[in-house]
């Protein structure tokens, strides 16, 4: 089991760890999933993400090798500002959703989801052999990575960093901070306002604690969980599949069929879902999880599948993602044996003031 | 902090502690702090006929669904509704205002073999 730069810190508040993608990782701290929960909508949380995976791209042709094998249109991207976008295989399906951030039209960082690293440089690897001008590295263990989210975590890095840094959103920078060159991006997976901060490994540690110092609030996986859910961000291997086609996954706003050609672009083209990602709230009492049954209310028969769900602090209401027919109207999940009517939601479930 | 002597302890941390001839029954303050943020009891229905082991319901944490398994066998008597709305009373006191179920048991003897609490506090030190 891989543990992060900052295991110690997490043993040290008393975090309870458990197994993630092959990472030890806090799950939550004494205070609690909810206590978490509110503090990062409220305040700030500070997260560790160190676990995702980070991949250089470099050389000539970094830009055609990304505009080629990412679904979103790299084009869009200039120096200093960063793209959410997908790694899609031949059949459409997603290998993982990273974020692009572009240091130059021949220098690139891909931060990908930690347990998706090494199908992501193996994907990389494979079809990086048609760009003799382009190479990969995978400097994951380098970096450490701190997100810092909710409505104090700018004033909280700018206290740290003794700067009022003025971000524009999904712009990214390198900066010193307490005398130790990280990159701040203003990204997130909260579904607040925040930052993302790669640190040098060895420094993660004292950046993390000046960051709690300042009033951030240690946050586990499970809050990540929680939150991202609220806002209505997909996860890899729950929303987003490699064998379920992209344009039903939820983030057909990254699918840019109007580029020239891309891995997985014409069986998109080819291909019209017969369900997609809906938001549900269940009025009646209980909670839907990842795998649970979707029927239609009035036939019974099953018409789809739950693939993330979870009584939502901020809300206080049970809502859940779950692929359905495109055609069904009214829809039920099935949970334990009981079935639990839902009304649909429009997607995100909330949504933060003054966006 | 050591659990209440009054009650016995099963290995999947359920308590059961009889009095009059009636077997209240919740999960221990071990098992509540390994679930987390108890946020919806499903609740069993009065009436239900459960054997030992058997599921007696389900509490959700924020992350997660787990069953809770009868540590007695008979009938549920009587359910904490107190629950449905403040399902978080199993985090705030697992022994007293956290109890789940009371079940009129057809076997008191059953309690004989299940940890005491000395024993229970020794069973989860090693975890």
């Amino acid at each position: 089991m891989k543990k992060t730069p900052l295991y110690e810190s997490h043993i040290a508040l008393g975090a309870k760890m458990v197994p993630f993608g092959g990472w030890e990782m806090p799950v939550q701290y004494p205070q609690g999933l909810i206590y978490e929960h509110q503090a990062t909508r409220t305040a700030c949380g500070l997260f560790d993400v160190s676990h995702m995976g980070e991949i250089t791209i470099k050389g000539k042709g970094a830009s055609d090798f990304l505009q080629a094998v990412t679904c979103n249109d790299l084009r869009l991207l200039e120096d200093g500002k960063a793209q959410y976008t997908a790694l899609l295989n031949k059949q459409g399906g997603v290998i993982d959703d990273l974020i692009i951030y572009r240091y130059a039209s021949d220098d690139y960082l891909l931060c990908v989801n930690a347990s998706n690293t090494e199908s992501c440089v193996l994907w990389v690897r494979e079809q990086i052999k048609n760009y003799k001008d382009v190479v990969y590295e995978d400097v994951s263990s380098l970096w450490g990575q701190i997100a810092v989210q909710g409505p104090k975590a700018w004033g909280i890095i700018n206290t740290l960093i003794g700067a009022e840094l003025g971000l524009k959103y999904f712009r990214f920078k390198k900066i010193n901070v307490k005398g130790v060159e990280c990159v701040v991006a203003r990204t997130g997976y909260t579904g607040e306002d925040g930052a993302e901060i790669f640190t040098p490994a060895e420094s993660t540690a004292e950046i993390w604690n000046a960051l709690i110092k300042l009033g951030g609030a240690p946050c586990g996986l499970g809050a990540r969980d929680t939150l991202r859910l609220e806002a209505a961000l997909p996860l890899h291997g729950h929303e987003l599949m490699t064998d379920r086609i992209a344009s039903s996954c939820g983030i057909s706003w990254v699918i840019k069929l109007q580029k020239e050609n891309f891995i997985g672009k014409e069986a998109l083209v080819n291909t019209s879902p017969q369900q997609a990602i809906r938001g549900l709230e269940l009025t009646a009492p209980g909670i839907a999880r990842h795998g649970d049954s979707v029927i239609d209310t009035n036939t019974g028969e099953v018409v789809g599948v739950v693939t993330s769900g979870t009584r939502s602090p901020t809300l206080g209401k049970s809502i859940a993602l779950a692929y359905v027919n495109t055609a069904t109207k009214n829809c039920s999940v099935v949970v334990r044996g009981n079935k639990i009517p839902t009304a649909p939601c429009s997607l995100p479930f909330y949504k933060r003031k003054g966006v | 902090m050591s659990s209440p002597s009054d009650r016995r302890y099963t290995k999947d941390h359920e308590w059961v502690k009889v009095t009059g001839g009636k077997a209240q029954v919740g999960i221990s303050n071990f098992a509540q702090g390994e679930l987390g943020d108890v946020v919806f009891v499903d609740l069993p229905k009065t009436g239900k006929k459960v054997s030992r082991g058997d599921v007696l319901c389900v509490v959700e944490s924020t992350k997660a669904a787990s069953d809770v398994y009868a540590p007695i066998s008979g009938e549920v008597a009587e359910v904490n509704a107190t629950l449905s709305s403040n399902p978080e009373k199993i985090n705030a006191s697992p022994y007293e205002e956290g109890w789940i179920a009371v079940i009129n048991p057809s076997n008191i003897k059953e309690t004989e073999d299940l940890f005491t609490s000395e024993q229970y506090d020794v069973f989860t030190k090693s975890k």
